[in-house]
């Protein structure tokens, strides 16, 4: 079997070995030309004038680009309409890209742009979301989701409780910085490498910019060094600004971003307020759910309108709700517009969920996993969303109960409760939170796929297919799926580049979907294949089409065997053909997106976590020590790639939650634009003790690619566990008297706050 | 007083001159070499991407170092080795430690592999006990987006005491050593000088005719001069 095996990613040693090659490691083209893209110092203002000369006229420099250059429309958005390529008149962010420098070689280019004279006239500039709430500016109108009547339920319930939750953004700081080179073709044609997840869409865009049509771009992608979500709309930037300069000179074009530029120039995860109000009985069963979301959008729509849905869609999390009433405020603020990432507004949605368990659970002094058992979606619930969709396979008490059970959650927490008694300065705190998150792209069309499969005469196999590889070891995925199809070796299979004339019309490798589409894809075009395989092995031998099996790289029927190279052969000289397409669209999905009711998921992936943390009183210092991990990936189709997402993702989360800080200051600039004063997490902060585990009883109900689950986006979630042990680490600093609101990220600085913020009486 | 300066590279003796003294190790790697299996993360000392290990003659005995290539000057390489990622192996011939890291899934986007396999090579070189806190150590200036690390730590806790990689103490020997050095360019139109002095005289009387020269020991400030 080549599925539900542990094979390391295709390009491992590669990787290792430091040969596998990276948009900037592809040999350079001759006479390449490389780009610098200027920024806006200033948050809002109009230019009121601005003097390239100097910038044209210095050493190097082959051609300076702004807005009046480009010969199509100057918009990259996906489909906002309202991000232009360069400002025109207009600047909204601090880092906003004014205007372009080509020159021959990068330090020219970055030189000449210094060189340039801008006037601005400042404009009064909205940086937060309180600022934006009270000028009313939005990037679209606000949005309501309702099930029952939740202000009535609040109101006769017997208890009350309300609360607010700051959450803080993300940069994605994937390690490979944003990057594109772009090459002069036939026809005034330009090929576009370009790091990105969304090779359809920079094809869509360049070819809008350039004023041509998408039959004149082409746009390649091998592998990306880590993405994150923030290569989905944002490298359109980099692409289209040299694909711009290729038809400008004539010649091939690099544009790589320095990090800084990079974090300043680029989106991000988003930040919300939360605020909430919830009655409950005296078991802690929630009878009613108000929340208010409120986002900073940015500058403009990108993917904005999507994520705050997708937000709204996880207010529930995995609990069932018997009346809910969620407002969604997106606002726009003179920042970068924020983007994709991990998750997708999920982790701010059932972030603010799980507080509202804990602070029920405190009112009631019981313990969080009762309650979280209490609500959960299950038996003798309404397992009915807020959105309208049905909840058909509610496993999460089972998932929560087996890891209560395997991690001695309730006998550490009294032991934690004990040690707290007597432990003066350092206090732990412990969490179990669960993870229910919707797979599809909210957007119904997005949910399709193309692949290209060739079998040559020799018996060796080329695949292609619409997703793109960041790491997450997507294409060993389809590679094992297509291998499993021939019954041949891995080795046998060549893993190509993604390119937009291969397969057309793909969508981004994006809501965790990368597998379930391209997997099933690449099926469809395998069985094509391997069924004329199976007429023309029939017909040689004389016997029945059912009769013909394929095993261990060879070809069975009726006493007769040949090997897969030979039979290809054979089916080649009896003019068979032997490359197919396929494709694939996710089946029951339907919503409508105006009230967001119906069933926008296709299916739910389910997983629990259990976070230990210690805090220093006096300094707010934290450590998160113990991590028990249980994940549902249905029948993994690969169990270390999976293990790989889980890890990768909680850390990635604990990040977000902890010590990731990005501070504006209030003129707009991004304070913490380079990884000295951005901290992701590190060797040291991953936890000594890490045990994650696959969910055995893991199986998909819904016929995906070997009944296995998207596992990208929803262990990201799991580290919701450490946010909540870290605020019970903050209650037990004062004896488990009173809760304080403990904010996102809980660095030092904030804990300390909330330990401050309880009065010591 | 020589005007060029002699490193080894992966095993080779190399010998450069009228180079840009402010090119980074980074960027001779990647734009004169070819070999960008070493890559750029952050350009400023603190993500580890670039990583190599710098060995060097110390009282007749090599002492490696991992080192960030992105804000080291190339003429700070003169008398050493410097060891790259595809210096130590290949994906036919790969050394341990790349094994090591491929079988234990210790590499997912792989832009921050190189580095790492090259922190750990520096590691093995040290005598250390190989726990947690020492791999912690080790790795310390490695930032790494997408593992979480835990596959890099079973790597490197399966590492062993070989290090698998030729000790290159005879051609690290063969190099000039003791003499000054004067690595210079014309970039642009500015004649840009670095001087390499090996004794404490030689330095002294190199202040004293450059009384305002910039002095480069680590260079982790200065470096961030030229690159940011
Ligand atoms: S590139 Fe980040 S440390 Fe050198
Ligand atoms: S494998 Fe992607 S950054 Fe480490």
């Amino acid at each position: 079997m080549s599925v539900h095996k542990s094979v390391p990613h295709d390009s491992a040693l590669k990787q290792a070995c430091g040969t596998a090659q990276y948009l900037d490691d592809i040999p350079e083209p001759k006479a390449l030309l490389h780009m610098y893209i200027a920024m806006s110092s200033e948050a809002h203002a109009q230019i009121k004038s601005m003097d390239l000369s100097a910038v044209k006229n210095a050493r190097g420099v082959a051609c300076v680009l702004t807005a009046k250059d480009i010969p199509g429309h100057n918009d990259i958005s996906p489909f906002g309409g309202d991000d232009p390529l360069f400002a025109d008149g207009l600047v909204e962010y601090v880092g906003q890209p004014i205007f372009a420098v080509v020159a021959t070689t990068r330090e020219l280019a970055t030189r000449a742009a210094k060189l340039a004279k801008i006037d601005y006239a400042p404009l009064p500039a909205i940086i937060t979301i309180g600022q934006a709430r009270d000028a009313e500016l939005v990037i679209e109108p606000a949005k309501t989701m309702a099930k029952g009547d939740a202000p009535k339920a609040i109101k006769s319930a017997p208890h009350r409780i309300e609360g607010k939750l700051v959450i803080g953004g993300q940069d994605h700081f994937y390690l490979e910085g944003m990057i594109a080179m772009s090459l002069p073709m036939d026809d005034g044609d330009v090929h576009v490498y370009s790091s990105t997840q969304n090779p359809t869409e920079i094809q869509h865009v360049v070819a809008h910019v350039l004023g041509r049509t998408q039959k004149d771009v082409t746009v390649e992608v091998r592998r990306m060094g880590g993405a994150f979500g923030g290569k989905e709309t944002q490298p359109a930037i980099m692409a289209a600004a040299s694909a711009l300069a290729v038809v400008k000179t004539g010649q091939a074009v690099k544009c790589r971003l320095d990090r800084d530029d990079d974090m300043k120039m680029t989106g991000k995860r988003h930040d919300f307020i939360y605020c909430y109000e919830c009655g409950y009985d005296e078991t802690g069963r929630i009878m009613g759910l108000k929340v208010v979301l409120e986002s900073r959008c940015g500058r403009s729509k990108d993917l904005s309108g999507p994520i705050n849905d997708r937000a709204m869609f996880h207010t529930d999390n995995a609990y069932d709700l018997p009346t809910a009433h969620i407002t969604s405020h997106r606002y726009k603020t003179h920042t970068v517009s924020n983007t994709a990432f991990r998750g997708f507004g999920g982790p701010q949605g059932m972030l603010g969920i799980e507080k509202v368990i804990e602070d029920i659970a405190f009112s009631l002094n019981k313990d969080p996993l009762d309650v979280r058992l209490l609500n959960a979606y299950g038996e003798g619930q309404t397992n009915n969303t807020p959105y309208g969709q049905t909840v058909e396979d509610a496993v999460i008490k089972e998932i929560l109960e087996a890891l209560a059970q395997t991690s001695d959650y309730r006998k550490r927490r009294a032991e934690i409760r004990s040690f707290n008694k007597t432990s003066k300065i350092l206090r732990k705190g412990i969490a179990i939170t669960p993870v229910k998150f919707g797979i599809s792209f909210t957007k119904t069309h997005l949910n399709q796929a193309g692949a290209l499969i060739h079998v040559y005469a020799d018996g060796s196999v080329h695949l292609n297919h619409g997703g793109t590889e960041m790491g997450q070891g997507l294409f060993i995925k389809v590679a094992q799926v297509v291998a499993e199809e021939f019954k041949i070796p891995l080795a046998q299979i060549k893993i190509s580049a993604t390119r937009t004339d291969k397969v057309p019309n793909t969508s981004a490798t994006a809501a965790s979907s990368g597998t379930d589409l391209n997997g099933m894809a690449a099926l469809n075009a395998a069985r094509k294949i391997k069924l004329r395989l199976i007429a023309h092995a029939a017909k040689k031998w004389g016997c029945a089409e059912t009769e013909i099996q394929f095993e261990g790289g060879h070809i069975y029927g009726t006493g007769q065997s040949i090997s897969f190279a030979d039979l290809t052969l054979s089916a080649y000289e009896a003019r068979i053909q032997l490359s197919a397409t396929g494709f694939y669209k996710t089946p029951k999905i339907r919503y409508n997106p105006a009230t967001l009711m119906g069933n926008p998921f296709y299916y739910f992936a389910y997983g629990a976590a259990v976070s230990e943390v210690i805090i220093d009183t006096l300094t707010g210092e934290n450590k998160t020590t113990r991590v028990d991990i249980l994940h549902d990936c249905g029948k993994s189709l690969n169990p270390a790639i999976d293990l790989g997402q889980i890890e990768g993702g909680f850390i990635q989360g604990m990040g977000w939650l902890t010590c990731e800080e990005l501070v504006y200051g209030t003129d707009g600039h991004l304070k913490t634009h380079a990884p000295s004063t951005y901290k992701i997490p590190t060797i040291g902060d991953r936890p000594k003790i890490m045990n994650i585990a696959i969910w055995d009883k893991g199986r998909n109900r819904e016929a995906t690619i070997y009944r296995s689950k998207a596992v990208g986006e929803p262990p990201f979630m799991l580290a919701n566990s450490v946010h909540c042990a870290l605020a019970d680490a903050v209650c037990a600093a004062r004896d488990y008297k009173s809760r304080a609101a403990l904010n996102t990220p809980a660095t030092p600085e904030e804990i300390l706050r909330a330990v401050m913020s309880i009065s010591n009486v | 007083m020589r005007d060029y300066i002699q490193f080894v590279l992966d095993g080779e003796i190399v010998t450069e001159s009228r180079l840009d003294p402010t090119m980074t190790v980074l960027q001779y790697l990647r734009e004169r070499r070819m070999k960008t299996g070493t890559k750029e993360g952050c350009a400023e000392g603190d993500c580890g991407a670039c990583t190599v290990v710098l060995d060097e003659l110390v009282d007749g005995k090599i002492r490696s170092r991992a080192v960030n290539t992105c804000i080291l000057f190339i003429g700070t390489l003169d008398g050493k080795e410097l060891r790259t990622v595809e210096g130590i192996g290949t994906p036919d011939t790969p050394n341990k430690i790349q094994e090591l890291v491929a079988d234990k899934h210790a590499s997912q986007c792989g832009f921050c592999t190189p580095g790492i396999v090259m922190s750990l090579v520096a590691l093995q070189t040290d005598d250390l006990p190989r726990t947690r806190d020492n791999i912690d150590e080790a790795l310390a200036g490695n930032l790494c987006r997408c593992t979480g690390y835990g596959p890099i730590i079973d790597a490197a806790m399966a590492m062993g005491g070989e290090a698998g990689i030729p000790d290159n103490a005879q051609a690290l020997k063969a190099l000039q050593h003791g003499e000054l050095v004067k690595l210079s360019a014309n970039i642009y139109g500015t004649d840009k000088r670095f001087f390499i002095p090996k004794t404490v005289i030689q330095l002294a009387k190199l202040l004293g005719e450059y009384p305002k020269t910039t002095l480069l020991a680590g260079g982790t400030d200065i470096g961030l001069w030229v690159t940011k």
